[in-house]
Formats: C-alpha cells, structure tokens, sequence
C-alpha cells in the first residue's frame, strides 16, 4: 500500500476517539443530506403518481388545463384530426375509501382512482386483460373491474359489492372482472363504465379526459400541434395537469431540508478543518523528523490530504448507512398521517443515482476540502521542527485581509436577505454565516474582552489567562466559534420554522374553523381525491333539530394572469355566521357581504401575494366557461386553505362560471338551548350514508390536529439534535489542542503555584468564553436565517406569521453553556492532572 | 595522548586529490571528503540584536570519520549540523555534502539528498508513534519507494542487536531501544553521512554508552561518515576526531586516542570548562 495511506490509516487508527467523533461529524452531515435526499423525491413521485393516471397504451392525453371536467363534444374534435387513430372519452377522479377504526391505516387502501371508461374503446386505449371475470360490457351499469391484488387488499371477490362515497351519499357497484396486472401502491385504480362514473362524481355528461391513440405512421409533434390548434389553449395536451400547489409545499420542504443538509455538512467541514488543525499542531514534530529523513512537502500534504479522503469515505459510507436507517423511520412514522390526513399512500423509500452522487460528492469533498489548508500548513512544516524542543506558539495578529472579505461578503448577504426575493434571501442567509466564519478572527480580541467581562465575574483570575489565550491564536478560536455559530444558528432557525408553522396553523384553526360541528371530506387538501356532496347533505343537517346556521364550502379550480388558483364557493351571508377568515389589512367581514354582490371575489394570503391583487382591482378569471372579469374585494385566508393558491366567490358565482355545486366540506352550529349529544346523534345518522365524510366536533378536530402536529415535532427535533452534536465536537477538538499545545504553560502554572482547580477553571473559562462567542453570534445568524425560511415559505405559497422563537433562543443559550462546560470536562480534567516535572520538560 | 589535526587549510593542500577543493560541485569520489563548509555563516536578527551563530567556520568529514563536536550552550554547534543536513540555510559561506553544493539546491532536490545521502540521530528519537520497529527503520526506503525496504530494515535492525523487538511500536521500547531503531532508519537508505543530535541526551548513562559505542561502529565497521554533536565529554571520547566550538567558531580541532578523559582535558586546554 501507498506509504501516505498506510500512515493514514494507522494515525486514524492510533487515536481512535478522536477519528471517531470527527467521522461521525461528516456522517451526520452526510445522513441528513442523503436521508432527505431520499425522503423528498419520493414524496414527490408519490404525489406524481397519484395525479397521473397509468396511461397504458394511450399516446395522447387532453385535459382542461384547470383540471376541470369538460364537455364531451371535445372527443369528436380530438377524433376528426388528422393522425388520430381514435379517441374516447375518460372520467377520472379519487374517491376516498371509508378506513376501518380496528385496522392500523398503514395496512388500508384509503383511496381509489375511480376511472369511467368507453367499455367499447376501452381495451384499445387502456391495457386490460382480465385474468378472472370478464371486461366491462356497452351495457353495464355499475360494475367494476379492478387489478387481482387490489381487490385482494380490499378483500373483495368477483360478485362482491364495492361501496363509493359518491354526490348522493354511496353507490354499490358489482365487482365483474379482475385484471392480471399488479397494481402499483399509490397507482390504486377502479374501471367502471363511463356513464357510471359521470353519475358517481355528478358530472352529467361531461367527462375530464379524451384518450388517443395515433395512426400508425402520424407523427406525435405534429399531431399534438394540430389537436391544441383544433382545441385552443384551455386545454393540455399530453400529460394530465398536476396539483402544482401541492407539488410547491413539497418544494418548499426540499429546500429548507437541503438548506439544513449543507448546513450540517458545513459544520463537519469546519470540524474537520479544526480537527485537522490540532492533529497537524500535535504532529509538528513527527511531520519535521519525516522532512528530515527525506519527505517532500507534498508526500507530507499528501499525507494529511489521504488521512481526510480516509476519513471522508468512512464517514460517507456511514452517514449514508444512517441516511437509509432515517428516511426509512420518518416513512415508517409519516405513512400513517400520509394515509390518513392526504390520502395518499407513501411508495417504499427509493434513492436516485443523483442522490448518492450528491451525498459520495459532498461527503467525501467537504471532508478533503476542508483538510486542505491544514494539510498545506502541514506541508510548510520545516525538518527542524523534528530537533526544536517544543512547537512554539505563534502569538498572531489580526486576520487582515480575509477579514475585509467577509465584511464584503456579510453586505452581499445583508443585501441578498433585503431583496425579499425567496433565492436570494437562501443564499444571502448562507452568505451571512461564511461572511461570520471569515469576519471572526479579527474581531474574537473585542469580543474576547467583551464576553471576557461576564465570564470574570464567575471566574475572577481563571477568567483573564483564559480570555488572553483566545486572543493568542485567534485563527483557532474563530473556527470554533463559526461550528459553534453553524449548529447552533441551525437551531435557532428550524425551531423558528417549526414554530412559525405550527403556531400559524393552530390560530387558523382557531380563528377560522370555529363551527361548533364539521364535516369533512377524507383528504384535507381540498381538491384532492375528494368527492363532493350534494344539496341533500347539507339541506338535511340544516333541518336536524338544534342545529343553526349551516355553511358549506366548494371546490374549482381556475387561473389568474396565467398563475393556478384554487376556487372556493362560500355563501357570503351563512360563512360569516359559523366561521371566518383571517382578514388582511384593510379587509373586514363586510368584504365577504360584498361577494354576494356579482362577480367579487377574495383572494387568499399567499395569492395576493403571488399575483400582486389590491382591493378593487379588476382581474380576469380563466373558468372552464371562459374567461369572466371579477373584482378583488379584499384578502383573507380560512385555515385548510391557507397552503394553497385560493380565491373565496359566492357559491352562485361558482355555480354560473365553474357549473360547480357540490359541498366538499360543512360546518354548522348548534343553537344554544339544543342537547349536544342528541344533536350530534341525529348528525352521525345522516352522515352514515356519505362514507366519505367524517362528522368532527371543533374541539375533537382540533385535538386531532395538534396530536398530528405533535408527532411532527418529535421528528423535527430529532433532526435539529442531529445538528447540534457537531458543535460540540468542534468545541472539544479546540480545547484540547489549546491544553495541549500549553502544556508546558500549564506545568509552568502549577509550579508557581496554580492549584489543580485553578487550572481547571482556566480552560473552563475558556471554553465558556468560545461558546458564549459561538452561541451569541449563532443565535444572530440563527435568527435572521429563520426568519429568511419563513419569508421564503411565505413567498413560495406556504404562509405562515413570524414567531419570534423565544424558546429557541431561549434553548440555544442552555444549549451553548451547557456544550461549554461539557466540552471542557476532560481537557480540563487532563490538563490539571499534567505531571508538573513532566510538563515542563514536555517535549 | 592527543594530536593537533593540521588546520583545515593545511588540509586542502595536503590533499590535492580532493575534487571539490578546486571548483567544488563535482561529485564526491572515494577519498574525497563528503563534508566540506567553506566560511559558513548563520546570522539571525539584526542591528543590535544580531546574533552570529556561526561565524566563517571552515570544517571538514573524511570518508569513515566519527567526529564529534562540542561546546558550550550558544555556541553553534547544532545550527552547523543542521546546515550540514540541509536543514537550515546559511546566511553565506557554502556547504558541501558528498559533492553536492546544498546551498544551491530547491527544496525537492534537498529532500532527495537527505533521504538516500544522510541519516539523522535526533535527541527524542523522533519515531512515527503508530509504526512499528521495521517501517520506522524502513520509512527513507518507503519514501524514496524502494522494493525490499522491510527486507533491508530488517537487517539493519539484526545488526544494532534489535532482532526480536521488530514488530514492537515505539511505546513497547526503552529509550535505548528506540534510538536504535532510529539508528537503524538513519542507516537503512545506505547514506554516506550519519548526523546525531545529542543522540544520548535523552538516555541513561548505559544506554547512552551502548549508543556511542553504536555509533562508533557505524563509522569504524560499517564504514559511514558520522558527524555527532553532544554536551557529554565522556560520549564524544567515542568518536575518533573532535571539533570544539564556541560563539560561532572553531576553536579546536584534534584527533582523539579513545581514551574517555581526552575530550575533558581539550576542553580545559581550550578553556571551554
């Protein structure tokens, strides 16, 4: 083997905690970046899935672009173009599956893919092939063909009835035939005949897809050109449309995880640098006999170089190892809520190529790149450090240049951060932590002084030798500092986040979900895999006795100057009675009267936001009637919705332009002399025939929410721990070479005089000096980068109010002392039990 | 019980066979001495600091010799050996080892010289901590990558009497066990020139015995130049020439009988004590 590799190993060998604690560092890093690297694509294909239909043998898809269903004359347009060999028409939609209280979610199917199909042109499109039963018949009314495995997991056989939640309540269909192929989890679909299906969602005659296929010779470009001339731009052409505002939240998601992975990559890699420091510092001579014997500069730089690529494939392989083992718990707890609260049902965890590319890249890189300026100081190393006596420490001044660099680079990042622009304020805020790392070498002396005064009140003498040898190697401390300021501002902002978050919600549901009872559709996400109720719904809850006002809420979609907007049907008189939005500035509950008067309408937070609306404006809405002028009454957000793009109409503007009458969701109050228990009787009653519903009272609702919210924050804080540890190491790292390279100094100490405890309190004074520094200037950045997430969330379309995380601050600093003094434990234990003879002849 | 050695100038006419007394520079035949320092000058500070630590010193190694030098604290002693070894840079003046002017060679090509044309003795033996007896001695053959370097550590380690403690790391050996070993590795690349630094500074007095009488035999036996720079005159009486210094120049240089009291007596001639 290699000699440099050879002596590599065997140093990383030779002093095996200290290897360990670093590599750990790296693979911490590393598991964060490759574990959510795993976690978020799937997610994504997972919501990709679900809104995509296994097109089978169709070459041509048409849609509305609002994913709004559409009049079935459009299947004869597509049919008459040139090139298409056929087309037939298609209903798709998700209907939720009622979930058994008994069995765990995990193990149920919570929703199908209900698709309406031309049983005449079906086999030609779709790939059907029945394996037991028969195909669906031209004159079937209510039968269904689904795939062996499915009907297995529903544990339906050929004959067996399988019940919908449909418009009128439920439908029974005849299971008739059960197709060969498996079924993809997330890919859960149900064939019934296309009249069925229209009847099932209450869609009439219209239908939301014209399969085609193309002649045999047609070309696909060109045929699509000519189907979007035929039909104009109200429609899309290939693919089905997706939920792009879904698809944004889990985009938000990737970047705050990915901001917090090179996060922690960035503090393994100033561990790493600091550790490499100490190792190079503690081999001083050992570098200086191998010169002597004949090492060139760069066999010796090689050297260090081959300990870090070492070093970072161990802590690569690990990290990558532990990435797996995480992703594969955060599925494992988030498979239930998934299934539960969305509806969808999570794949397995699947990594992409790139995925470990990024992982094998940053880890190993960051790692080498980190060892190299220590690796090349090593170099510079001269032969006679192997005859000096001891290596002498360098009282060094200010870091000059780099310094102004970093003050450089702080007023970029200030400037990024000022521009409210979501990328530019990520950047910037990761601009601010270099700016730091490289601004604190030339000011850890005032700093030094300034924390120095707190720390002398607890440590009196102790205090100012310790204060004075932080300023002697200012370099060193200034890494410490910046892993201290790395961990710890990762603190402070995800707990910023997390709380922002969460503490949104909760006054949303508060504030806006105040209705004594709702009723709600499967999935919360409103658009999604859920099928509305018909006017009997609502009109029989309003007729129960002891019931009050009764408001209901429906679902579009539409556009908005070319950008996606949900559209939500209110009636403007009974939403105020029984709940209410979240007014913006200059909105009141008279902006929602003003719906009632035509063509007003509400724009949600983030939509105004997204599409600059004011109060009064005039917009044009792209409904699947055309395109219609409303007026923008005012801004408010309701609870459920406040994550997407939405518009609140009037339920008769709803019905006019989008032909939309279904309630997707119901809230009601109770009058004030009527029995609560039998109320809610006469309530589940009704709510037994419409599977797809669940009856809540607001505080059970609630409850179920914050117990959500409460499993979420034991992962985030498992990840926020995962952040915090390298910190400490870094802490340790610079303590112990500071003890050791003063190790003379030390035994100097003792024998005039100092007692084993006054050596003690002077490199813990130390290390609280470090990690006051450390935490002060962590919880800055911490803070000005929690609050850059949160606006960049709120940019991207996931509103939020800032909460000042006074408990993260609060956190931080114990966190901090507390790293302090345990970071401080064993050097200043080794360094008052130096032998003081030894000491002083220390070699 | 001693002789004078003929002043150095007297030797370089004594001499004419010598190839690096007329140009210098061209490659150490046998014979030919394999240290030469011409005026050599180290000055560090300066004004009224300055400090000369060495100052024109003139000195040179035949082929073979065992010389050792001495001198009080400050006097200059180890900043000539570490010129020597090329490990320092002269202020002027030139060095010469084994034909090659050091004083005009980059950095790799002095890092190759020291690696296949001189060993180094230090005080604190300076072994890798994590390498056992063998790859310490075999580390110049592993760096110059030379096959056979075990092989050839090996022997060298069977030679200085450690042929059962080769596979021990540096923390299972006695002081003495250790410098042995570094002994071994100064040797394992075949070099011309062995340089020890106090090499029994860190040793007791048996250990420190059985060194120099080591050392000794490198020079008589194994036929290596071995420049040696030592405080204890009992040590250097091994060694077959001594060069006393002090501030910066030399002041003495004789051959010496290998009776142990004759480094004393020159020192007190001197007036060195």
């Amino acid at each position: 083997m290699n000699v440099q590799l050879t002596l590599a190993w065997r140093y990383l060998r030779g002093r095996g905690l200290r290897s360990a604690l670093t590599t750990l560092a790296v693979a911490l890093g590393v598991m964060l970046i490759f574990g959510l690297g795993g976690v978020v694509p799937t997610m994504v294909e997972t919501f990709t899935r679900s809104m995509m239909s296994a097109s089978g043998k169709v070459d041509l898809t048409v849609t509305h672009r609002l994913g709004q269903p559409f009049a079935a004359d459009v299947v004869d347009r597509v049919a008459r173009t040139s090139g298409v060999a056929l087309a037939t028409p298609e209903v798709e939609q998700a209907a939720p599956l009622p979930l058994k209280r008994d069995v765990p979610v995990g193990e149920q199917v919570a929703s199908v893919a209900v698709v309406g199909v031309d049983p005449a042109a079906a086999a030609r499109v779709r790939d059907l092939a029945v394996g037991a039963g028969r195909a669906l018949a031209v004159d079937d009314r209510d039968a269904a063909i689904l795939s062996a495995d499915l009907a297995g997991r529903l544990g339906l056989a050929l004959g067996d009835p399988l019940v919908l939640p449909s418009q009128v309540g439920r439908t029974t269909f005849t299971v008739v035939g059960l197709l060969a192929a498996a079924t993809v989890p997330g890919q859960e679909t149900v064939f019934v005949p296309l009249r069925s299906a229209q009847d099932l969602f209450g869609l009439g005659d219209r239908i939301t897809a014209v399969q085609s296929t193309l002649a045999p010779d047609a070309d696909r470009g060109a045929v699509e050109d000519a189907v979007r001339a035929t039909l104009g731009d109200d429609f899309t052409v290939g693919g089905l449309s997706g939920n792009s505002s879904l698809l944004a939240s889990i985009e938000v998601a990737r970047y705050a995880f990915t901001l917090f992975g090179l996060f922690a990559m960035a503090t393994a890699g100033f561990i790493i640098l600091n550790s490499f420091r100490t190792v190079v510092a503690e081999r001083r001579r050992d570098i200086g006999m191998l010169r002597a014997v004949g090492a060139r500069r760069r066999t010796v730089t090689g050297l260090f170089l081959a300990e870090s690529l070492l070093q970072g494939v161990l802590g690569t392989a690990l990290g990558m190892g532990l990435g797996y083992g995480m992703a594969s718990a955060l599925f494992a707890a988030m498979r239930p809520i998934f299934e539960q609260v969305l509806h969808v049902s999570l794949g397995p965890v699947r990594f992409e190529p790139a995925t470990y590319v990024q992982a094998v890249v940053l880890g190993i890189g960051i790692t080498v790149l980190a060892a190299v300026i220590p690796a090349r100081a090593a170099g510079r190393v001269t032969p006679m450090e192997a005859l000096r006596p001891q290596a002498e420490e360098v009282y060094r001044a200010g870091a000059g240049v780099r310094a102004w660099v970093g003050v450089g680079v702080l007023i970029a990042a200030l400037f990024g951060l000022a521009t409210g622009q979501s990328a530019l304020v990520g950047l910037g805020a990761v601009l601010f932590l270099v700016g730091i790392a490289l601004v604190t070498p030339a000011i850890v002396h005032p700093l030094a002084r300034a924390a120095g005064h707190a720390v002398e009140l607890a440590f009196a003498r102790e205090g100012a030798i310790a204060r004075s040898n932080l300023q002697r190697n200012p370099g060193r401390s200034a890494v410490t500092v910046s892993a201290v300021m790395l961990g710890l501002a990762s603190i402070v902002a995800m707990v910023t986040v997390v709380q922002s978050i969460f503490a949104g919600f909760t006054s949303y549901i508060d504030r806006s979900l105040s209705a004594d009872y709702l009723v709600i559709p499967s999935s919360i996400v409103l658009s999604q895999g859920n099928v509305a109720a018909g006017p009997a719904l609502a009109d029989e809850i309003a007729h129960t006795p002891g019931i009050g006002p009764v408001a209901t809420l429906r679902v579009a979609r539409g556009r908005l100057d070319g950008l996606d907007a949900q559209v939500i049907g209110i009636d403007p008189d009974a939403y105020g009675l029984v709940a209410g939005l979240e007014w913006a500035d200059g909105s009141s509950d008279a902006t929602l009267a003003q719906l009632a008067s035509g063509r007003w309408l509400i724009a949600n937070g983030i939509f105004a936001g997204q599409a600059g609306l004011t109060a009064g404006e005039a917009v044009t809405l792209d409904t699947p009637n055309g395109r219609r002028t409303y007026h923008v009454a005012g801004v408010g957000s309701d609870y459920l919705n406040a994550k997407v793009a939405t518009v609140y109409v009037s339920q008769d503007a709803l019905a006019q332009d989008f032909n939309v009458t279904g309630d997707l969701l119901l809230m009601a109050d109770r009058t004030p002399a009527a029995d609560p228990a039998s109320v809610e009787a006469s309530l589940r009653t009704i709510l037994a025939d419409y599977p797809g519903f669940s009856l809540y009272s607001a505080a059970e609702w609630r409850d179920e929410q914050l117990a959500t919210f409460d499993q979420t924050y034991v992962m985030f804080y498992g990840l926020i721990a995962a952040l915090a540890i390298p910190s400490l190491l870094a802490l340790l790292n610079t303590l112990a070479i500071s003890v050791l390279a003063r190790t003379r100094e030390i035994g100097m100490l003792r024998a005039v005089g100092a007692t084993r405890r006054q050596v003690r309190r002077m490199v813990m004074a130390e290390s609280l000096l470090l990690s006051v520094i450390g935490t002060v200037f962590g919880v800055v950045a911490g803070l000005l980068l929690g609050y850059a997430l949160v606006e960049a969330m709120q940019t991207i379309g996931w509103p939020m109010p800032y909460i000042f995380p006074w408990l993260g601050v609060l956190l931080t600093l114990v966190v901090g002392i507390v790293f302090g003094v345990l970071a401080a434990l064993v050097p200043a234990r080794s360094a008052s039990r130096l032998d003081v003879v030894a000491a002083l002849h220390h070699e | 019980m001693w002789r004078r050695r003929p002043a150095p100038d007297a030797a370089r006419h004594v001499a004419p066979d010598d190839p690096t007394a007329g140009g210098g520079g061209a490659a150490g035949a046998a014979g030919g001495a394999i240290v030469r320092t011409v005026a050599l000058t180290k000055v560090y500070g300066a004004g009224d600091n300055e400090v000369r630590a060495l100052d024109g010193v003139d000195l040179t190694v035949a082929p073979g010799e065992f010389v050792a030098v001495m001198g009080p604290s400050g006097c200059g002693k180890s900043t000539l050996l570490n010129m020597v070894g090329g490990l320092d840079t002269p202020t002027s003046g030139r060095v010469f080892v084994a034909g090659a002017d050091l004083t005009t060679l980059p950095d790799d090509a002095l890092t190759e010289l020291r690696r296949r044309r001189i060993g180094f003795v230090f005080q604190f033996f300076n072994l890798i901590p994590v390498l056992d007896a063998v790859e310490n001695a075999a580390l110049p053959l592993t760096l110059d990558g030379a096959s056979g370097a075990a092989e050839t550590a090996t022997e060298w380690l069977t030679r200085v009497g450690l042929a059962d403690r080769l596979r021990n790391r540096p923390d299972e050996l006695s002081g003495g066990q250790q410098q042995r070993v570094a002994v071994a590795r100064a040797l394992a690349a075949d070099p011309a020139l062995v340089l020890a630094d106090e090499p029994t500074g860190n040793l007791d007095s048996k250990s420190a015995t059985e060194i120099a009488e080591l050392l000794r035999q490198v020079a008589a036996e194994w036929h290596r130049s071995v420049l040696m720079v030592t405080h204890d005159p009992r040590i250097a009486s091994y060694a077959e020439r001594l060069v006393l210094m002090r501030d910066g120049r030399i002041v003495d240089d004789l051959v010496l009988d290998g009776s142990r009291e004759a480094p004393l007596r020159a020192m007190e001639r001197s007036g060195l004590l």
